[in-house]
This record gives structure tokens, sequence and C-alpha cells, in this order.
């Protein structure tokens, strides 16, 4: 390998994409080569150099207060109210005060809760008069909306009969047991409601959509441990 | 993704909690990644208003997408690519970006920093001065390669060139940086 050769391939070299023939043939060179020796040493040396850039530098001024005051206020879907409701679906103990909720309420929930099965995915007609708000989303058609509005349907029935039970068995039904599915359920229509909320800034959003989709499905799968125990 | 870069475990949970909407934990990413995206911007623009724009700018874009961040990659790197991206769209939504190829760089924008927290030393100050001058292209490539560890392929794709002419502004600019920092 001559001077010309050595020069045109040093950068090769250095990044590793020559092979071990070549790279040999280069390095003979350069052992030999007091010209090409110091090119290649000032290259590296540049290159070390240059990693040093990688520190940082330090703006002249503070930039967070312009940077936060255009933050857009993000509604946090499942940080708050999910993940109280995700942690009252399976409270400490709580297995046993389900378990309290007893037949009465089972067995209005054995009826409603067969619509909640895959096959009710396709059902699309939401109670507009239990819950005006389903209408802002069905408003917009995208596929995710399509979706949760189609798993919403069932559960608004379960609700009302759920309701329905609660109001009528709250004489009945241990009162520690009616509070803690009312807490639930309220946690539940927070979250919901704060997705929704989240969906109205966002209404194609997927990843809302998805949210409430799964939301739904979160509560009927909450209603069928209820209706288990 | 940049070579080299280590993995940051406290990330992982702020950008979890920034995820959900947490402003707070947001602005600790923004603190730990400041000083790379504001060099980063600094070094391609050369200007330190302009270079304070672009790092809010890609602040505020990181919030808006953060959604969209897959927590298998790393938010540094994330946030350094959305930078790259971000300053090169500027560059070329001014249509100047093949004038300044060959535009003097103004002396004013030839200052590394105003205020470095460490003092750099001073071989990385005539480094980043000689960086300032090599023309657009070949300074972007060099940033892009040698500081930052990207690839000739990712270089192409970033500055739509091919992966050759990435290879050719690297080994100018390289030859420009050793000749003025001959000592
Ligand atoms: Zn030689």
């Amino acid at each position: 390998m001559n001077c010309q050769e050595t020069r045109r391939r040093l950068d090769d070299y250095l990044e590793g994409d020559l092979g071990s023939d070549e790279s040999r043939a280069l390095e003979r060179h350069t052992d030999g080569c007091d010209a090409c020796r110091r090119e290649l040493a000032e290259t590296r040396r540049l290159l070390d150099e240059a990693l040093g850039l990688r520190v940082g530098l330090q703006p002249g001024r503070e930039l967070w207060g312009d940077i936060e005051a255009r933050l857009e206020p993000r509604r946090a879907p499942l940080a708050g109210a999910a993940s109280r409701w995700l942690a009252g679906l399976v409270p400490p103990g709580g297995g046993l005060r389900w378990a309290a909720a007893g037949a009465t309420l089972a067995g209005i929930l054995v009826a409603t809760l067969t619509l909640v099965g895959p096959s009710s995915v396709r059902r699309s007609v939401p109670n507009p008069v239990l819950r005006p708000g389903a209408t802002t989303a069905l408003s917009v058609a995208t596929a995710g909306q399509r979706q949760a509005a189609a798993a919403e349907a069932p559960i608004f029935q379960v609700r009302r009969d759920l309701a329905a039970t609660l109001e009528g068995a709250d004489a009945t039904l241990d009162p520690v047991t009616v509070r803690e599915v009312e807490r639930n359920l309220a946690i539940l229509d927070e979250a919901t409601g704060e997705i929704r909320a989240a969906l109205e800034d966002q209404p194609s959003s997927i990843h809302l959509n998805r949210l409430l989709a799964s939301q739904y499905q979160m509560e009927a799968e909450v209603l069928r441990r209820l209706h288990r125990l | 993704m940049p070579r080299e870069l280590q993995p940051e475990r406290s990330d992982e949970r702020l950008v979890r909690l920034a995820q959900k909407g947490d402003t707070a934990a947001f602005e600790s990413l923004y603190r730990s990644n400041l000083q790379r995206i504001y060099a980063l911007a600094m070094r391609m623009l050369r200007n330190p208003s302009a270079a304070e724009e672009a790092t809010q700018e890609v602040f505020v874009r990181a919030w808006e997408r953060l959604r969209s961040f897959r927590r298998d990659s790393l938010f540094s790197s994330w946030l350094h690519r959305m930078t790259v991206n971000l300053i090169l769209d500027q560059l070329r939504a001014r249509q100047r970006f093949d004038e300044r190829f060959v535009e003097e760089p103004e002396a004013a924008d030839l200052k590394p920093a105003r205020q470095p927290r460490h003092p750099p030393a001073a071989a990385r100050l005539d480094l980043e001065a000689a960086v300032a001058l090599l023309p657009e292209q070949a300074r972007m490539v060099f940033l892009l390669h040698d500081v930052e560890g990207y690839r000739h392929r990712e270089i192409a794709g970033l500055l739509e060139i091919a992966e050759g002419t990435s290879k050719a502004h690297l080994h100018r600019a390289r030859r420009q940086l050793r000749k003025d920092l001959a000592r």
C-alpha cells in the first residue's frame, strides 16, 4: 500500500471498515512511513478531542420557564383515578369484601354480564340517556372510537343494573360492601371521565381511544369478578 | 442511535411519570438532558439565541410526542435525534442549507457558548472554533459522526445525502481541522 492509498483508506481503517488484509497492509505502511504514521496519529488525536466536545454547554439563560409555559396541560388518564381504581380492584383483603356482595348482586349481574362477551363488541348503540357524553365519542368515527363506543354499550346496561341493585339493596346488603362497590364505581367513573376529557382535546388519538376501550374492558372484567364472587 | 451512550435508568421512571402528565418529572428530564441538547444545537447552529430557541422547541416537541416514545429506547437518544431532525428541518425550511454551505461564519457566532459550566480545556476551545469554521455540511457530518457517534448510513439519511458524500464531507472536515489545529 502506498501513501496515496493509505490516506484514502485511513477513515475506513479508523471506522473499522477495512478487511483484515487491508488493515494489515495499511499498518505495514504506516509502520514504515513517518508522514502517514503522523497523519494517523493526528487523526486519532482529533477523534479523541472530538469526543471531548460531547460535554454539554450551559445556555446563557434559563430556558425552562418559557418551555413550561408552552407545555399543554395533559390529562393523566391512568395516572390518578385509574391506578387508584386498579388498586381498588384488588384491595388488601378486598376479595372478601367483594365476596360479601353476595347472591343478590350476582343474581342481577348474571343477566347483564353476558352482554359483555366478545360477541357484544359488534353492538354499537350506546345509551345516550345514561351517558350523553357518549355521543361525543361517536361523532368522530375513528376505528378506535367505534371500538370504544361498542365496548361502552353493554357496560352502560351493566352499570345501570348494578346501580339499581345497589340502590335497592342498600337495606339488605352489608353497608361496607355497598360503600366499597360505590367507591370503586366512583373511581372508575372518574378515570373514564379523565380519558374522555383527554379525548376531547385529541379526538383522533389512537392511544386515548385504545385506553378508553381497554378501560371498558377492565370495567367489564371487574364486574365479571364481582359476579363470580 | 449514537454509540457510547450509557443507559440512564433514572430517566425511565421520569419518562413514565412525564408520559402521565407530570411536568416536574419532565423538568428533571429537561435538566439532565439540557446541556447535551443545547451543545448540539449550538454547534449545529453556531448562534446562541438560535440554539436556545431550538432547545426550547425540542423540549416542547418532546412533551407533545412523549406518548409515542418507546420505552425500550433511550430517552436521551430519542431527544437527540429529535434535535438533529428539528434543526435540519429548520435549516431546510429556511432554504438556506445550500447557501450556508459556502457562507462565511460570522465572527460573533464562533464563540462556543456564553457560560459553559466547566471552563473548557484550551484544546477544546480551539477545536470548537475550528469546527465552527467548517463549511456547513462538513461541520454537520463531523458533529454527527465524530462527536455524536452516528454512522454514515444514519447521517446520509438525516442529511439526505449519499453515504459516500457523507464520507467525503467527513474526510474534508478532518483534514481541515487537522490543518487548523496544527501545532
Ligand atoms: Zn506514506
